[in-house]
């Protein structure tokens, strides 16, 4: 039997996350390929209804990868993220739906590293859950 | 825009990060630049660290450097060493070796912004560096520190790699010691270079016990202060102290510190590791090379600056920033870059490498999907294999109706290929592709389309063995992405060539000044009836020139320049509009007048604040600082004939209700006891102060003062001086206890002058008017870009002087410079592009509810109530979605990352899974 990969959609601030992926580029490291990122202009602009909508069309688990707290250049926007993301967790709690299966990181440029490692925490965590059954 | 100036290109020497900022921003101005850097690779410092102060700011140098590298009007030369340099301004002729090849290069100005090196402490035995690897210095421990690192982020100790629960900090290694270090100044950035390291190792295991020994706590930027504060609670420990000797303790690798505490009572202490806080030295060979073309070097080997001319040397022509002319932080590294920038402009006018860009031409309106061009670029370091996947990966899509290929010239190539497609949208796709963004528009733009239609893809990732798979799947979702574009309107409006100054200090003339002499005209407003601001309260600047005859003559130069026009008595009542054209009202005894101006500086000013205590407006003996410099300038017999004089600092000021620094204070009391001293040596003089600040160079003004006799007192804050009337009641007694004797003292004083903190006067209702941010000390708040020290947080606004934080003349003239350099960036555009990537009301769905004007970082959004709905101004949105997001009605739309985008594509990434 196939090992359960599971399908993971990241929504990655353009600012913090793009010049991080750079840096783990001159690392060599490799984005795992059950990783869909999408880019948005900053982590604020997603709403709950665009972190719940890849769960119905078949996504195992969700994450935002954006700024540093104290390092976002508009501000607020990873708060209101992370708020966000929080707010979701709830509503796949009362759905019966683990909540683990969608998170938020702090990346920065100078962690490199961290974004590729994360897709592939996220990989592991949601492969701990399981795939999400319809 | 001058005249009878010379033309030319100019020559920078260094490439860190004043070094890049020099070169972009002349480059931008039209000049060509030879960029010429020593090492094999640009950044200096910068790349060693791991946290920029107080933010992540390394995501900042990447792109720069990525931009000088890709700017046709940027020669960098790197492995490249100046050997001579001849000729005079408009004129030099500059000898290189590059490559081990000797070269000659004509410029019409010069920059040095060779930058420094750390202090190599092995000569230091009592530190015992080099006797054990758990010894480090301050950037080897930061390395360590760094995610990339060799320990990823997490703290080891070099000996035996086990986690370390104790590291002991020591302060001012190389600095502040003329015995064995050789270096009697203060290196400006170790205490907050130690205070963060500390930080953030407690941000990786908050057991970890931070302890700094140190001698003064030198925490006097922007912000600084806070960050200090924020430190201490987090648990770092302080300690005042001299550190004797540190001792290897090789069975357990751990080391033992020997110290004299404040009391001077000997004490020891034990620890994991040890870091030295390394001091600053100026780059060896740049200091080699100004010796030898003559430029004034001092005795400590910094490049030696004019007076009152901050960025210039002893030759014409030639202009310095960054920390070859002083230990200095990478925010003022940055003032002055910006500075000597404008100082160029001032003289020569640029020699271009390439032939001028044409102007752009307006987009034409597109409908509909006229098909996509995917457009890629390999770099040098990329397989040629991924070339091959993305041509076959796009012959599986069908939405893309052209392909080609970029080498180099992505303007140029892009450019070519859009004149002969029908494509209206582009996705293109490199390494690191949003750093192309500006060429990708340009090329659009040139070619008669919407500069915002085009999506990028990055092709990082890939590892070493690229396959199709993930290749195709990203570009499916960029050709998706860019389905989903609609074109947004764009207007190009004409900049205003006209500068509006409000403040007429030493900040807000020098700024004037600095346009005017570029050929921007100016209309100074400033709110009392003469010019001159807070200067007129200095009396001498604490390198001891004359300040009163400098801003005499500044204010002549003013008041003479026909390019500025000077309102006294004016106040501003109303600012609309946005970088490029501004509208203010301004109202005076005359009535109102409306000005219209492409940049606005706020140089509004500061002063000291008034307290209510040490007798101050109760005894006549009892000075404000000001009204001490005041007295020294008008009447100085009675204070210079005093016999016993008492200097109290932090007056109000580093407190609960006003916790910043005010910088320049420390400076002041030293530079006045010192001229006291000198005119009548037998005056007893006293400071009582808290941290002795004095940074940088301001350090040997300390030992000077010490010399000549001095007396200097600390105090903690809960435990003040007390001041009454003598008992004869003809002066002052001040009682404070000496923590080195360990009991109270009695001193008498004929007069008594208070350092109260200094704050901005008018910034609050300014910031209102002008729509710009408040840091949390009533300063006004840097670019949330970062790197951008004299921008406000609104486009087209700088800032200047007191009124962005506390700082001496000299300073604020490198500042207001500096901000004159940025202005005249948008100034000698013709046009300013409005709207794009940004947020829009559909009036008709807005409810009026202000949730998109409460959400907005920035402040942009308002009710229209003639609309009946909110209005977000196209030339202000920066583009973020927050209130995309937070719209209760969906009456924001954002067409660059909309709603379908958002739901649709994450859908069609999963079918394939």
């Amino acid at each position: 039997m196939d090992e359960f990969t599971p399908r993971i959609v990241a929504f990655c601030c353009s600012n913090c996350a793009a010049a991080a992926s750079k840096i783990a580029d001159g690392l060599q490291h490799v984005l795992p390929e059950n990783v869909k990122t999408i880019q948005v202009p900053c982590t604020g602009r997603i709403e709950v209804l665009h972190l719940l909508k890849p769960f119905e069309e078949g996504a195992d688990g969700v994450y935002v990868a954006g700024c540093q707290e104290d390092s976002c250049r508009y501000t607020s926007g990873i708060s209101k993220a992370t708020r966000r993301v929080a707010h979701v967790q709830k509503i796949l709690e009362e759905i019966a739906i683990e909540p683990e299966r969608i998170a938020v990181f702090n990346v920065s440029a100078g962690t490199g590293h961290t974004f590729s490692e994360i897709a592939r925490e996220m990989t592991r965590k949601v492969k701990k859950i399981g795939p999400l059954q319809a | 825009m001058g005249q009878n100036k010379p033309k030319g290109f100019v020559m920078v020497i260094g490439a860190g990060i004043a070094g890049i900022q020099t070169a972009l921003s002349l480059a931008d101005a039209g000049y060509g630049v030879h960029l010429a850097e020593r090492s094999a690779s640009m950044g200096g410092m910068i790349p060693d660290l791991h946290r920029i102060y107080p933010l992540c700011a390394c995501c900042k140098l990447d792109p720069r450097i990525a931009a000088c590298e890709q700017n046709p009007n940027i020669n960098i030369l790197l492995d490249t060493c100046v050997d001579n340099i001849s000729g005079a301004a408009g004129n030099f002729s500059i000898d290189l070796t590059t490559g081990g090849e000797k070269k000659k290069i004509q410029a019409g100005a010069v920059i040095f912004a060779a930058g420094i090196e750390t202090f190599q402490p092995s000569n230091l035995d009592y530190y015992a560096y080099g006797s054990t690897p758990n010894i480090v210095t301050s950037v080897e421990f930061e390395q360590s520190q760094k995610p990339l690192g060799p320990n990823y982020g997490m703290l080891k100790r070099p000996s035996d790699g086990k986690t370390p629960e104790k590291i002991a900090w020591l302060q001012c290694v190389g600095s502040r010691d003329i015995n064995r270090g050789d270096a009697s100044y203060c290196s400006t950035v170790c205490c907050m270079h130690a205070l963060k390291e500390a930080v953030n190792a407690k941000a990786v295991n908050e057991d970890i016990e931070a302890t700094i020994f140190f001698i003064d706590m030198r925490t006097h930027g922007k912000g600084y202060e806070d960050y200090l504060n924020a430190a201490l609670e987090k648990g770092v420990k302080l300690v005042r102290s001299k550190v004797h000797t540190i001792n290897p303790l090789p069975e357990t690798g751990d080391v033992e510190m020997t110290y004299a505490d404040e009391q001077g009572q000997m004490q020891k202490a034990v620890f994991d590791m040890a870091v030295l806080s390394v001091g600053l030295r100026p780059s060896a060979q740049a200091i080699e090379l100004a010796r030898k073309v003559g430029l004034r070097v001092r005795a400590d080997n910094y490049l030696e600056t004019e007076p009152f001319q901050p960025v210039s040397t002893s030759t014409e022509g030639i202009f310095v920033c960054g920390g070859v002319c002083g230990p200095h932080d990478i925010t003022h590294s940055l003032i002055q870059a910006n500075a000597a920038v404008a100082q160029v402009a001032g003289f020569l006018e640029p020699e271009s490498f390439v032939p001028a860009s044409e102007t752009a031409a307006v987009p034409a309106e597109t409908q509909g999907t006229a098909g996509i061009l995917l457009a890629y670029q390999l770099c040098a370091g990329m397989s040629p294999e991924i070339g091959r996947l993305v041509e076959s990966a796009a012959a599986d899509l069908s939405a893309v109706t052209d392909v080609c290929r970029l080498d180099g010239d992505i303007l140029g190539g892009l450019r070519e290929k859009l004149a002969q497609v029908a494509a209206d949208r582009v996705v293109f796709a490199s390494c690191t592709a949003p750093m192309h963004k500006e060429s990708v528009e340009a090329a659009l733009r040139l070619s008669g389309r919407n500069p915002f239609m085009y999506e990028t893809v990055d092709l990082k990732l890939l590892g070493s063995d690229p396959t199709l798979a993930p290749i195709t799947e990203r570009l499916r979702i960029g050709v998706m992405r860019a389905e989903f574009l609609t074109p947004p309107v764009i207007h190009e409006i004409p900049v205003v060539k006209h500068a509006l100054v409000v403040g007429g200090g030493v900040a807000g003339m020098e700024n004037a000044l600095a346009l005017s002499r570029e050929g921007c005209p100016v209309t100074l407003v400033e709110k009392e009836k003469e010019l001159g601001g807070h200067g007129r309260h200095v009396r001498a600047t604490w390198q001891g020139l004359d300040a009163q005859a400098y801003l005499q003559a500044l204010i002549r130069s003013v008041e003479q320049d026909d390019n500025i026009t000077v309102l006294t008595e004016t106040g501003v009542k109303q600012n609309r509009g946005y970088a490029g054209n501004f509208i203010t009202t301004v109202k005076n005894a005359g009535g109102t007048q409306e000005i219209r101006h492409g940049v606005t500086i706020l140089a509004c000013g500061g002063e000291d604040r008034k307290v209510d205590e040490y007798l101050y407006g109760q005894n006549d003996r009892v000075y404000l600082w000001s009204e001490l410099e005041d007295k020294l300038v008008s009447d100085p017999a009675v204070v210079e004939n005093a016999g016993s004089a008492v200097f109290i600092q932090c007056v109000g000021s580093r407190e609960k209700d006003c916790p910043h620094c005010s910088n320049l204070c420390c400076s002041f009391t030293v530079r006045t006891a010192v001229d006291l001293k000198t005119k009548n040596p037998d005056m007893n003089v006293f400071v009582i102060y808290r941290e002795m600040r004095t940074f940088g160079l301001r350090e040997n003004l300390y030992l000077e003062a010490r010399k000549k006799g001095v007396v200097f007192i600390r105090y903690d804050v809960e435990n003040k001086p007390r001041v009454a009337p003598s008992a004869d009641g003809k002066g002052l007694t001040v009682t404070v206890f000496d923590p080195i004797l360990d009991r109270m003292v009695s001193l008498d004083a004929d007069f008594l002058s208070l350092q109260t903190a200094i704050r901005p006067t008018r910034n609050a209702a300014l910031a209102d008017i002008f729509h710009v941010n408040l840091d949390g000390n009533g300063f006004f708040a840097p670019s949330p870009e970062k790197l951008k020290p004299v921008d406000t947080t609104a486009g087209g606004v700088f800032m200047a002087g007191l009124a962005a934080y506390p700082k001496d003349t000299v300073d604020t003239i490198t500042e207001a410079r500096a901000a004159a350099g940025r202005a005249l960036e948008i100034i000698r555009q013709d046009t300013v592009r409005i709207g794009g990537q940004i947020a829009e009301v559909t009036p008709e769905k807005c409810a009026v509810c202000c949730t998109c004007v409460r959400t907005c970082p920035f402040y942009v959004p308002f009710i229209d109530h003639e609309r009946g709905a909110a209005y977000i101004d196209p030339a202000l949105c920066q583009g973020c979605g927050m209130c995309v997001a937070e719209c209760p009605g969906k009456a924001i739309v954002m067409p660059s990352c909309s709603d379908g985008m958002l739901t649709q594509v994450p859908a069609a990434l999963l079918e394939g899974v």
